[in-house]
Formats: C-alpha cells, sequence, structure tokens
C-alpha cells in the first residue's frame, strides 16, 4: 500500500513534540519519572478516547462522557462506603455507566435525534443528578484495596493508571480490527444505507458504541475517585473536548467510517506532554490554555492539509 | 470564422505519471448535439473536465469559434459560454427552486445589496416556462425527486446564456417522461444555436437526440462522424475494440432449463397502499425478468422481499418454507439476497477497501477464536476477485477508485458470499460501461446455468431479452402481464407491454 503521510501524522506530531521538549527542559522533562507522571495524568482521557473513537468512528458524537465520569465516581464511592463491597461498588459504578449510554442511544438510534443534541442534554441531566446526589459534597473513599487498583499502585514502576490505559487500549484495537463488530461500528458509519442493505442492525450498533463510552466514562470516574480517594461531581468536568481532540488528533475521522485507537491513545498522550512540557515552562494557567488551543488547531490544520495533499496526487 | 465552434487538438492530460488522454481531439460544429461515447476510463470526462476548466492539460490546444483560449479555472470557460451539468448534483438541498438557479447571480433591489425575492422567484418561473419544465420556483430542492433536480440543475446553467452546454449522462436517473422533458429542452437549445455535447451510455438516446459522434477508447480518439453513419453495432464495435461483448447481448439457448421446482413463491404480498396484492413464483434456476416503468413497484417489491420495507401481509415461502421477513438479517438468513438500485449509496462503503467491502454480509461467519479468521477472509476475497474478474492493484484498495462496473462486481460477490437460494439484482447494469455490463449479462447466464435463481429488475429490455427464462410486467403496482422469454420477438413487443 502507498505510505499515506497523514495516517502516521499524530506519531510524528508526538515525536517532535517529544524532541522540542526534551531539548527545552532536558532532564526536567525527559526523565522516567516525570514521563510515568505523564502516563497517570492521561491515563482517563486515554480510556475515554479508545470508546470515544468507536462513536466517532460510526458518525456520532458523546457530550455526555464528563458527566457520566462525575455521577459513576460518587455512585461507587457512595455504595463503597456503605457497603464496603468492592465488586458491589464497582458493579453499580459501571451499571451507571452502561444505562447513561444506552439511554443516549436509544434517542439516537431509536427516535433518531442528532446525538449532539442528546447527549448535550444528557450532559446537563447527569451532571444536574451528580450534584444533588450528595448535595455537591465530596465522598472520600478509606478502602485501600480500591484506591490501590484503581489509582495510587503500581506494578514494578510503572503505575496501575497506565496498566489500565495498556488494557483498555488493547482490547479496544482488538475489537476495532479484529472483531465482527468493529466491521460494522465502521460499516455503519461510512454509509448508514448501505450498512443497512447488508443486513447490519444499524440501531443496535449504535446503541452498543453509546453503552461502550458510558462504561469507558464510569470506569474512568472510577479511577478519578481512587487516585485522591475521593469522588467529587466536578471530575470529569470538560473531559468530553480533551477527549474528542485526541481522538481527532489521532485520525479518526469526524465524518465517520474510519477509526484509529492506537491513534487516539496517541493523541491524548500528545496532549498530556503538551501540558506537562507547558507547566515545566513555567507558563501560567491562562497562557497554558492559550497554547493549548493553538497547538490543537495547529495540528489538526497539518492533519487536514497531509489528507488533502495525498487526495491531490492521486 | 471556423466552421466548428469548438476545436480541441493533441491534448495530452496525464495523471500520476499515467497517460489518460493520448493526444485526443474533438471537433463540433456549431448549433449540433454531438455525442461522446466511450467505456468508463475512456477519458470523456477528463476530455470535459479540461473543456469546462476543472482540469489543465498537459499539452494541446482549445479553440472557441476558431480564438485559442487557454482556461484556468471554471471561471475561465464559464465566460465563453461553456457550461456543464455534472453527474454530481450541485444544487443546495434547503434552497428553493429559484435560490438555486440564480445562486451565483441573484436579481437585486434597485441600487441596494438586497435580494429581491420576488423578482428572482419570477425569473425562475419564467425560466421554467420557456422550458416546459412544470415546477413551482419556489418549493425546497430537497421535496423534489432526483429527476426534477436534474432538470432544475439544467435550467440553472442556462439562467447565464450558454453557447456550449455539456451534459453529462443527464438521463441517468430521469423517468421516461422526465426524459422526454429533456429532449424537448434540448430541442429548443439547439433550435436556439447552441452547441451540446451529449456523454451517455444509452444507445437508443444518443440516435434518438444527437446530430453526430466522437467514440473514444482508452485515452484516445476512434472515430467521428454522423449519427445517421453508425448503427448501434458499429458503435459497440469502435467502442470495445472487440466482438465479444457483442455476444452477451445475444439470447442464447439456456445450456440447462430451469427445474419445474419453486425456489421461491410469492403470495398476496400486501406491500403499499399502491402494491396490494402480488403474487408470483421463481423456479430454481430461472432467471426471472421484472419489466416495468420506473415507480411501477419494481424495487418496492424487492425491497419489501429482502426486508428493508418488510410487507403488511402475504406469505414468502423458500424452498416450499413458509419464512417471516421482518428485516435485513432474517431475508439473509431465508437466504435471499438483494444487489440494490443504486450502487453508491446502498451497495457499498465507498471510503473502505474491497476486502472490508466484500466480506461485511459473512463477518459474523469468519470468527475464528476470539477474533477473524484472516486466512478465510483472503480466500473468499481472492477467490471471488479471481472468479468475476474484478480489476484491483490489491483488496486493500479503497473501492471508490475502482470504476463503475468493478465496484458492481464486488458487490456482487458480496452477496454470492453468502450462498443466496435467490438473487434479487435491480439495475445491476446502470451507470456502468458496456464492456463491464456484457460481462455482468453473462455472470448472471453463467450462474444460472449453474442452479442458482434471479429475479432481474432492469429498465434496459434488451438486458431482460438476452437472458431472462420469463419476464413479467408491472404497471401501477400490478403484474400485468408475463412473457415467456423464448417468445418475445422484437424489443418494441416488450416496450409495447410497459407502457399500454
Amino acid at each position: 500500500m502507498k505510505f499515506n503521510f497523514s495516517n502516521y501524522m499524530v506519531y510524528i506530531i508526538f515525536v517532535i513534540v517529544l524532541l522540542i521538549f526534551a531539548l527545552w527542559h532536558g532532564e526536567k522533562f525527559f526523565s522516567a519519572n516525570n514521563i510515568l507522571n505523564i502516563t497517570r495524568q492521561t491515563a482517563m482521557i486515554s480510556i475515554m478516547a479508545v470508546a470515544s473513537t468507536f462513536v466517532i468512528a460510526a458518525g456520532q458524537i458523546d457530550l455526555s462522557i464528563g458527566s457520566i465520569v462525575a455521577l459513576s465516581s460518587l455512585v461507587t464511592a457512595l455504595v463503597l462506603q456503605s457497603t464496603d463491597n468492592m465488586f458491589l461498588a464497582i458493579g453499580s459504578g459501571l451499571v451507571t455507566g452502561a444505562v447513561i449510554g444506552l439511554f443516549n442511544g436509544f434517542f439516537v438510534a431509536k427516535i433518531r435525534i442528532p446525538a449532539f443534541l442528546v447527549t448535550l442534554g444528557t450532559l446537563s441531566l447527569v451532571k444536574g443528578a451528580a450534584m444533588w446526589a450528595t448535595n455537591t459534597s465530596a465522598v472520600p473513599i478509606t478502602n485501600e484495596t480500591y484506591t490501590q487498583i484503581f489509582g495510587l499502585g503500581t506494578i514494578g514502576p510503572i503505575p496501575i493508571l497506565f496498566v489500565w490505559t495498556l488494557i483498555v487500549a488493547a482490547i479496544g484495537y482488538f475489537a476495532l480490527t479484529k472483531l465482527p463488530f468493529g466491521k460494522k461500528v465502521l460499516a455503519t458509519g461510512g454509509n448508514e444505507t448501505s450498512a443497512k442493505y447488508t443486513g447490519i442492525n444499524v440501531a443496535r450498533t449504535t446503541m452498543a458504541v453509546f453503552a461502550l463510552s458510558g462504561i469507558a466514562a464510569a470506569f474512568a470516574g472510577m479511577l478519578y475517585a481512587g487516585r485522591v480517594q475521593t469522588a467529587r461531581y466536578t471530575f470529569g468536568e470538560g473531559d468530553e473536548l480533551s477527549v474528542i481532540a485526541a481522538v481527532i488528533l489521532g485520525g479518526t475521522s469526524m465524518a465517520g467510517g474510519v477509526g484509529t485507537v492506537i491513534g487516539s491513545v496517541v493523541g491524548s498522550l500528545l496532549m498530556g506532554v503538551i501540558n506537562n512540557g507547558l507547566i515545566i515552562g513555567g507558563l501560567s494557567v491562562s497562557q497554558q490554555m492559550m497554547v493549548r488551543g493553538g497547538i490543537i488547531i495547529l495540528f489538526v490544520t497539518l492533519s487536514m492539509l497531509a489528507t488533502r495533499g495525498s487526495a491531490f496526487k492521486r | 470564422m471556423s466552421e466548428y465552434i469548438l476545436e480541441m487538438d493533441g491534448i495530452n492530460k496525464s495523471f500520476n505519471g499515467v497517460k489518460v488522454l493520448k493526444s485526443v481531439g474533438l471537433k463540433i460544429k456549431k448549433g449540433e448535439v454531438h455525442a461522446l461515447v466511450g467505456g468508463n476510463g475512456a477519458g470523456k470526462s477528463t476530455m470535459m473536465k479540461i473543456l469546462t476548466g476543472v482540469y489543465t492539460a498537459d499539452s494541446g490546444t482549445i479553440r472557441i469559434g476558431g480564438e485559442p483560449v487557454k482556461f484556468d479555472s471554471a471561471q475561465d470557460s464559464s465566460r465563453y459560454g461553456i457550461r456543464m451539468i455534472f453527474q454530481e448534483l450541485s444544487l443546495v438541498p434547503t434552497m428553493t427552486v429559484a435560490e438555486n438557479i440564480f445562486l451565483n447571480q441573484k436579481p437585486k433591489a434597485k441600487g441596494l445589496p438586497i435580494i429581491n425575492n420576488r423578482q428572482m422567484e419570477k425569473k425562475a418561473a419564467e425560466l421554467l416556462r420557456e422550458f416546459e419544465i412544470d415546477l413551482d420556483p419556489s418549493r425546497v430542492v430537497n421535496t423534489l425527486g432526483v429527476g426534477y433536480c436534474q432538470l432544475v440543475e439544467i435550467a440553472k446553467a442556462l439562467s447565464q446564456d450558454a453557447k456550449i452546454l455539456v451534459l453529462d449522462e443527464p438521463t441517468a436517473s430521469l423517468t421516461e417522461t422526465e426524459t422526454q422533458i429533456l429532449f424537448g429542452i434540448v430541442r429548443k437549445l439547439k433550435a436556439r444555436g447552441v452547441t451540446m455535447v451529449y456523454i451517455s451510455h444509452r444507445m437508443h438516446e444518443i440516435f434518438q437526440i444527437t446530430d453526430s459522434i466522437t467514440i473514444m477508447r482508452d485515452g484516445q480518439h476512434i472515430i467521428t462522424d454522423d449519427t445517421r453513419n453508425f448503427s448501434m453495432d458499429s458503435i459497440i464495435h469502435h467502442m470495445l475494440g472487440s466482438t465479444t461483448v457483442e455476444k452477451a447481448f445475444k439470447r442464447m439457448h439456456r445450456e440447462r432449463k430451469p427445474s419445474n421446482a419453486n425456489v421461491l413463491e410469492v403470495k398476496h404480498l400486501h406491500i403499499n397502499d399502491k402494491l396490494k396484492d402480488v403474487s408470483f413464483e421463481l423456479k430454481k434456476g430461472e432467471v426471472l425478468g421484472f419489466a416495468g416503468l420506473m415507480g411501477s413497484g419494481r424495487t418496492e417489491i424487492a425491497e419489501a422481499i429482502f426486508g428493508i420495507n418488510p410487507a403488511k401481509s402475504g406469505d414468502i415461502i423458500v424452498d416450499h418454507k413458509p419464512v417471516k421477513i421482518r428485516n435485513v438479517k432474517d431475508a439473509i438468513d431465508a437466504g435471499i439476497a438483494l444487489i440494490p438500485e443504486d450502487r453508491r449509496r446502498q451497495g457499498l462503503v465507498l471510503i473502505h477497501t474491497v476486502k472490508d467491502n466484500m466480506i461485511l454480509p459473512v463477518v459474523d461467519k469468519l470468527k475464528k477464536g476470539l477474533g477473524l479468521d484472516k486466512k478465510r477472509v483472503e480466500n473468499i476475497v481472492q477467490s471471488k476477485i479471481g472468479e468475476l474478474a474484478i480489476k484491483t492493484d490489491n483488496s486493500n484498495k479503497v473501492i471508490s477508485l475502482l470504476s463503475g462496473g468493478n465496484q458492481q462486481k464486488v458487490v456482487i460477490a458480496k452477496w454470492l458470499e453468502t450462498g443466496p437460494k435467490v438473487l434479487m439484482m435491480d439495475e445491476p447494469t446502470a451507470g456502468i460501461d458496456i464492456g463491464a455490463k456484457g460481462e455482468i449479462i453473462d455472470m448472471i447466464r453463467r450462474l444460472a446455468d449453474q442452479g442458482n435463481s434471479f429475479i432481474l429488475i432492469s429498465s434496459e429490455l434488451t438486458e431482460l431479452m438476452a437472458i431472462c427464462d420469463r419476464i413479467i410486467v408491472l404497471k401501477d403496482g400490478r403484474i400485468t402481464g408475463e412473457l415467456n422469454g423464448d417468445d418475445i420477438p422484437s424489443e418494441e413487443v416488450l416496450q409495447h407491454a410497459i407502457q399500454q
């Protein structure tokens, strides 16, 4: 197959950004400690980006993930507080995410409301529920097994959060490229009419990707809670935008039909690296925000130009 | 002043080092309707895109009315009165007919930069009336059928003064009535001295409406002459440079007669208000044709049997067993397949590869362990590419880069792989070049001889006559006749049966 520059854009940019920060900050940036720290900070976005790759590849979008993070972290913490049963707590958290995901999927696939509107509504609905659940107060987590497995632990030098990222990414990669399910998601996103004429249950596929997205967001919420030993309604605020940016930077098509899980994870890491490098560089929070916004536009532009360039050469 | 309004000489064009036009010449006299004919990939579209300034030729000259010109953009050619109606419709679906017609040149209120809607609609109405297009200019375009969209497209091109009008397959999506409206417009324009280039795969239209013909093959000019000096056979001969395909359209005796056993029985199917009681049967190894005009219900019947819009009541019996079809999956499980009418929209995921498209209907059966059985996938894809002679560099090529004929073969391949007992094909040769048409006709004949059963829906009567054992005639949702394939003396007889 012909080498398509645009397919590898995110990896090239990633390496260039690493080099720039390594030259700029030296040891401060390019130490094992700092790199592992970045993987810890980006784990939740990466995990949600894996699931969002399916959503966006299916031609949909999920804006409600940030609110699902908040609600399921609280559900998990509350169940843990009252029963001290870890499995029950994890189960409740994940089911919360799955139910909200199916709720989104139902309105998108069956009632046929655009996903943008449905999930925007859900965002507010679920966020409100999260604030209401504990009257905006935080819920502490004292179960140490839980906080070790879902946040603070390490395996050797590797943070457990990064291990979770790798596991989810591996499952996502396998499901999208090697399973019939992945082919159905891509076909649905690539041409819904044709998918229907091929006997694919388009509604079920769409509901499934929203359920996956809800579950991944719930899992991310549980990791947030484990990491700071507390659940809070503010968790996940604005994460939907970071996740979508990571997925698009990674090379998944906003128009549907094309998706890359590995690209999404690298996209998420790329944004983590930029955040980290800017902090070490001593930029203020406001400066960081501006640079981050500019960089996203710059990179997506580069990637688009590369795609268009290859289209001309055809 | 030259006798020719358009002279293109020695036009060369390469893409990626591949020569698609080899020193092509094209001369067209003022006021004539000139057919440009050739298989897919012959270079017709590239030639017209150079004329309209979309592409720039690598070398060669263009003269308009004897004056040498150089076009670097569509605006340049537009200034010389050259207009093209594209195959892909370029209307804005949410705007009205009038707004679309005057998209680039909205009539302004006097002295103000404000669009005068009333005046615009009045001018649009005049234009439509002039060409006898019965259409309300205030209608929003997305409420119109494809045929009317095409007519609006033409009105749009004519709203500015046109000297040379290029029509690229203008009738591909038109009904017979709409085609006649279009021909009326063409004749009117001709009377006014507008020169037209007419690209079409439909032979009878070429003979009906054009004055002269240029035939291209493999990026080269083959012949130009008056239409009356050609016959259908001679055109096909020049297009193909060989005679293999002509044979495909000749009626041949089947090697194997259809058996007496019914593979499909349809009884009293109630599909919608138009199709209330449809009954017919299909025998094993038979090719059953559905003839009828657009809107006669041909496609609806196939889509009901295939579960796209399931029937409200009635029985469908496959291999003597009644089956319940509520969705496409039920139909596939019952052994029914449909090659849909619109290959690009319904048949394929255009941005995906040949391989991914081909395995999609059977993807659930290809599981092995946790993932897909790579070896079996590869086997299926390679054997189908070989069997159906699909021309592609490799199976990972994105399917939109294949020619129409090869795309259609992939659609057929994907359904053959499901091992269907009944294979329905809705206009399987629409919009593909005559060489590929012949191959597909031949393929159906071969597969039927192997005992496969087909329902063939087609507007091309020569096709139906060439391979069908039986032809059912449909009109306004009712079966009005049945003809034995061996007893049809001529195309006129079948045409008459459809039109009556």
